[in-house]
């Protein structure tokens, strides 16, 4: 239920900044996903948004008003930790029941509100079991219920899924979508290195990079209008292609870049590109060719006809839309339509 | 191919005895065969200046019962003995407050050494000393200390106005148990604070992340969450000890020899032994000390099983 404002966020170890003037305003209710390559600071930023850390320097703001200075238990956050950080000597009604507890709430109105959160998670047949005698989906479920046991007005998670199978995570992701939709004033903001649960849960993404902002924008605006070619790398799978030299410097840009799936093989003379196709994985639905057309790497394309094409045969290749080529100064930002 | 594979098979059980035998050997030897000699001692006459002359008495050493040509009934042995009544109490006693002190030090002093401070890695080997340097040193040392004639500590305490005249610390009645129990604490206590710490350093540190979140007050942190995870450390921890303790020799010895206010069972036994030519009579002691420390372990391990068996 909370509206966060982050302004000009800045943290240092010693002499190294590990997250450097970060702006950003998350609305009530939202679905925020942080995301970035390893040591991009999106855990850090989490951190201090939960009070686990402190900032250097820079205001946060709930609904306005400035927590800075307040205690993490009293900002009304919850986390759910990689490592799921369940007490292992509880089982799993008391770990649930341990906050509020403590915090000396009605016997009756703990049991209530933990029966309750069994049952949207679907735990009520573990509530007597201890930690250890859980799966790794099972524990990560009762940390997610133990938050929602707390009632907060802002839901914090830390690479939730990543000590997960990966059956499971696809699982679970569908159970935080859900949640998410169960608990709609609830503003949620979620850490992952994983595109596929940045693109899925997102209302809006945040990536980061070296404790910068890269971008910030929907799904789809991230996919479809990256700002940087770091971005444009980041997001999307297969990666995108990128094209140097004689391939880009005629379409007045330094890198070209053209996403697998926007590239279609078109008759003989008709095309841009033309190589040999060098190696193929085909992957039941879709077939990732690599075809050589002289440039640093091969042009990875992808295909969803399974018709198999023979190693060694010369492909013409088109993009799809003129709007599928991102063009990159050297600096690595985009250069605006001619 | 079956017979080679039985071959094998019997190949390795031969190395595996083979790899054992020198451990099995040894055991038996400073071990077992003292053990069972001593258990046999007990139930004889032997004295120390003649080993080999005992004769068999059956329980007499513990416990027998004589009526006098009077009709007076009279009992001897070491159950009825007040010297050793006397060494188990001060067993019991010296093992029960060190055991106090050193788990609450240890406790206080592991806890601090596990929170991120300067010159902590160097603070954790110094706490080291004291159980490092031999018992004999440290009691021969504190000895000196305590000294009443030219100890640093009476010294000190009547510089400081604590005291108005020097005490003979160890060899007083009074404070004779005190010094022992000051120097075995001064002592054991990084003992404890290693285990405890070794106990500290398994939790995983984002539990107490977790406690924060949930906004617990760190008192209620340390027993809910801390002692109970470190609990299974402590047991073990606290079993060292009392074992340790019981078998009480060495400080005593040195530290008080021949004081009635600290003897303990292992000096008693010592005594009968050496001192009083009374062989088989200690021999019986210390089969009663191993008694002891059995029906202490057993109930240990019950303890742990039933432990074990909740979770």
């Amino acid at each position: 239920m909370a509206k966060i404002q982050l302004k000009n966020l800045k943290k240092s170890y010693g002499a190294i900044e590990v997250i450097k003037n970060i702006n950003l305003e998350v609305h009530q209710g939202e679905f925020i996903v942080f995301i970035g390559p390893s040591g991009s600071g999106k855990s850090t930023l989490l951190r201090l948004i939960s009070g686990l850390g402190e900032m250097t320097s820079g205001e946060l703001l709930f609904d306005g008003e400035l927590v800075n200075n307040l205690p993490p238990a009293e900002r009304g956050i919850a986390m759910v930790f990689q490592s799921y950080a369940l007490y292992p000597h509880m089982n799993v009604y008391a770990n649930m029941a341990f906050g509020m507890k403590l915090a000396k709430a009605n016997k009756e109105k703990i049991k209530k509100r933990v029966l309750d959160t069994a049952y949207l998670l679907q735990i009520e047949h573990l509530l007597d079991r201890l930690p250890k005698h859980l799966s790794g989906g099972e524990r990560q479920r009762v940390a997610i219920g133990r938050a929602i046991v707390r009632n907060p007005r802002v839901f914090l998670f830390d690479e939730p899924l990543s000590n997960l199978d990966a059956a499971l995570r696809g699982t679970m992701r569908l159970e935080i979508a859900k949640l998410h939709r169960s608990m709609q004033n609830v503003t949620m903001i979620y850490v992952t290195h994983d595109q596929i649960e940045a693109m899925t849960l997102a209302d809006r993404i945040v990536v980061l990079r070296d404790g910068q902002i890269e971008q910030v924008g929907t799904p789809q605006e991230i996919y479809e209008k990256p700002q940087s070619q770091f971005v444009a790398k980041f997001i999307g799978n297969p990666e995108m292609n990128f094209l140097t030299g004689s391939f880009s410097t005629h379409l007045g840009c330094s890198t070209l870049g053209i996403r697998p799936e926007h590239i279609d093989i078109v008759p003989h003379g008709s095309g841009v590109w033309s190589g040999k196709l060098v190696h193929s994985e085909n992957l039941g639905a879709d077939t990732y060719l690599f075809v050589e057309i002289g440039a640093d790497k091969p042009l990875i394309v992808r295909q969803n006809n399974t018709r198999p094409i023979p190693l060694q045969s010369k492909i013409t290749l088109n993009p799809r839309e003129e709007k599928h080529l991102y063009r990159f100064d050297s600096d690595g930002k985009p250069v605006l339509a001619r | 191919m079956f017979t080679s594979e039985l071959n094998l098979q019997a190949r390795r059980r031969r190395i595996a005895f083979l790899f054992l035998a020198p451990t099995l050997t040894t055991l038996l030897c400073v071990t077992v065969w003292p053990l069972v000699r001593t258990i046999w001692f007990s139930f004889t006459d032997t004295t120390t200046s003649h080993l080999y002359e005992g004769h068999w008495i059956g329980f007499d050493n513990y416990l027998s019962l004589r009526t006098l040509a009077s009709g007076k009934v009279v009992w001897k042995g070491t159950l009825v003995d007040p010297a050793w009544w006397n060494a188990v109490w001060n067993t019991l006693y010296f093992t029960i407050l060190s055991l106090c002190f050193e788990t609450t030090f240890g406790l206080i002093i592991a806890l601090t050494l596990n929170t991120h401070f300067r010159g902590r890695n160097l603070l954790r080997t110094a706490i080291l000393i004291p159980w490092v340097i031999p018992s004999i040193v440290s009691a021969k040392m504190w000895g000196w200390m305590l000294n009443d004639q030219f100890g640093i500590i009476n010294d000190f305490l009547l510089n400081v106005g604590l005291i108005r005249e020097k005490i003979a610390w160890t060899a007083n009645f009074d404070t004779a148990m005190i010094s022992v129990l000051f120097v075995d604490i001064w002592k054991t206590t990084p003992f404890m604070t290693l285990l405890i710490l070794s106990g500290l350093q398994m939790i995983p540190p984002d539990i107490y992340e977790a406690a924060c979140l949930d906004g617990v007050h760190p008192v209620k942190v340390f027993f809910h969450i801390t002692l109970p995870l470190i609990w299974p450390t402590l047991f073990v921890a606290i079993i060292f000890r009392v074992l340790d303790a019981l078998r009480m020799f060495d400080l005593v010895y040195i530290l008080t020899p021949g004081s009635s206010a600290t003897k303990t069972m292992s000096a008693v036994s010592r005594e009968n032994m050496i001192d009083f030519d009374q062989f088989a009579y200690g021999a019986a002691q210390s089969t009663l000390l191993f008694l002891f420390l059995i029906f202490f372990v057993s109930i240990a391990l019950q303890i742990s099983k039933t432990k074990l068996l909740e979770e």
